[in-house]
């Protein structure tokens, strides 16, 4: 049941990923809350259900994309194995540990797309930019979706 | 993680498969948006709350204004009027959702196989090329926009003729964004503002609008040609309906 509600939730970030504007102020950039809600369920599941998980977030994302079919998923894929072996040493609670879980899978997937659109001093100013504001986003996730869960859990 | 980029970096039935999976769970969820004001964001919003305020305004005076219901007959009466005038057999079709990633630039349509629509035809409107269909399901349609530096059209200068190749550039700030025409004769005389459109060749139908010259300047890697920078004739950031060529 809790897998169908994540798997629900992350189909439902990515529509709302691509029915967000961009955000034209910031150089027409969109903002991504799948690799926040990979950093997440990395950071707090078991590794299989985490990699499912983010391997579903990856080809939901390049299913509303015109982007190579998987190779989202390959990222956020590599992002979670990587993520959950490293657990032991990371504090899941401390902020700058989401913050950079969260950037750091952005980049990852920015970096796999670069491999196919090619890389330039344009696109990598632009990632800076989404890595910091997904790294912003995975911190609040972090917080709501841990209240959510211990209210979820007292009622 | 190497049989998997073998697995779905080739172009087979499974991962079509697999991707029309995703893309029939995901899409009903795009549509939802329609119903979820947070979709959209503040900005937007505010502007829209400011424009239905003064519209309000207008129609307790007048009864007659129509507003967006006015705005959407003219451009569809533009798309008509285009459709009129060209021989195209065409389909139109309302835009439903952008690219999730930020790396592609693409749009979702409600248009698909069912009606007519395969990959690789064009789609334009009145202002001119929007870019090409890439993905069909049976509803939608995804629309690679020229934008995006992985769409390639044979195009050709209006006045010099002279032709090249147009695509996308991907920039750091893209407030609006850009195309650039390359492979154009390193002789040609060009002046900004001359007009660019489809040669035919490739899946382009001849004389679709591409948009305008700003800068040309020799390619700085070679040498051998130039460079021409463009300003599309679309305003990608306002599309709501387009054309697709099916025949």
């Amino acid at each position: 049941m809790n897998t169908l509600i994540a798997i629900a939730g992350i189909l439902i970030a990515a529509a709302l990923q691509a029915r967000m504007p961009s955000l034209w102020w910031l150089g027409g950039v969109r903002v991504e809350f799948l690799p926040a809600l990979v950093a997440y369920v990395s950071l707090t599941m078991h590794r299989g259900r985490a990699l499912a998980l983010a391997l579903v977030a990856g080809m939901a994302q390049d299913a509303l994309s015109a982007a190579p079919f998987g190779i989202t998923a390959l990222a956020y894929g590599i992002a979670a194995v990587w993520m959950t072996s490293l657990r032991d040493v990371l504090d899941r609670d401390l902020p700058w540990v989401q913050l950079g879980s969260g950037a750091l899978t952005s980049v990852g997937a920015a970096v796999v797309a670069f491999f196919v659109v090619g890389a330039s001093v344009g696109a990598v100013f632009k990632l800076c930019v989404i890595a910091s504001i997904t790294g912003m986003l995975t911190v609040i996730l972090f917080f709501a979706l841990d209240y959510s869960r211990m209210a979820w859990g007292n009622a | 993680m190497v049989s998997w980029v073998i697995l779905l970096g080739q172009p087979t039935a499974f991962s079509g498969k697999l991707r029309m999976v995703f893309v029939q769970l995901g899409t009903p969820f795009v549509k939802l948006g329609d119903y979820i004001p947070v979709v959209r964001s503040r900005r937007s919003l505010a502007k829209q709350n400011q424009e239905l305020a003064r519209e309000n305004q207008v129609l307790r005076e007048e009864v007659r204004a129509l507003g967006e219901t006015g705005r959407e007959n003219l451009r569809l009466h533009q798309l008509l009027g285009l459709k009129e005038h060209t021989n195209l057999h065409t389909v139109t079709a309302a835009v439903i959702g952008r690219d999730s990633s930020n790396w592609w630039k693409s749009i979702e349509i409600d248009r698909g196989s069912e009606d007519g629509l395969r990959t690789n035809m064009a789609v334009l409107n009145a202002d001119g090329l929007i870019g090409k269909t890439v993905a069909v399901t049976r509803g939608e349609a995804r629309i690679l926009l020229l934008t995006d530096p992985n769409c390639k059209v044979s195009a050709a200068l209006q006045d010099t003729r002279e032709p090249g190749v147009v695509s996308g550039v991907e920039a750091a700030f893209s407030f609006s964004p850009r195309c650039q025409m390359t492979y154009v004769n390193r002789d040609a005389k060009i002046r900004p503002g001359e007009g660019v459109v489809t040669s035919g060749l490739g899946v382009f139908p001849k004389g679709i609008f591409v948009g305008v010259v700003t800068h040309a300047q020799l390619n700085k890697q070679t040498g051998m040609y130039l460079d021409v920078d463009l300003k599309p004739a679309v305003d990608f950031r306002r599309l709501e309906e387009v054309l697709v060529v099916v025949e």
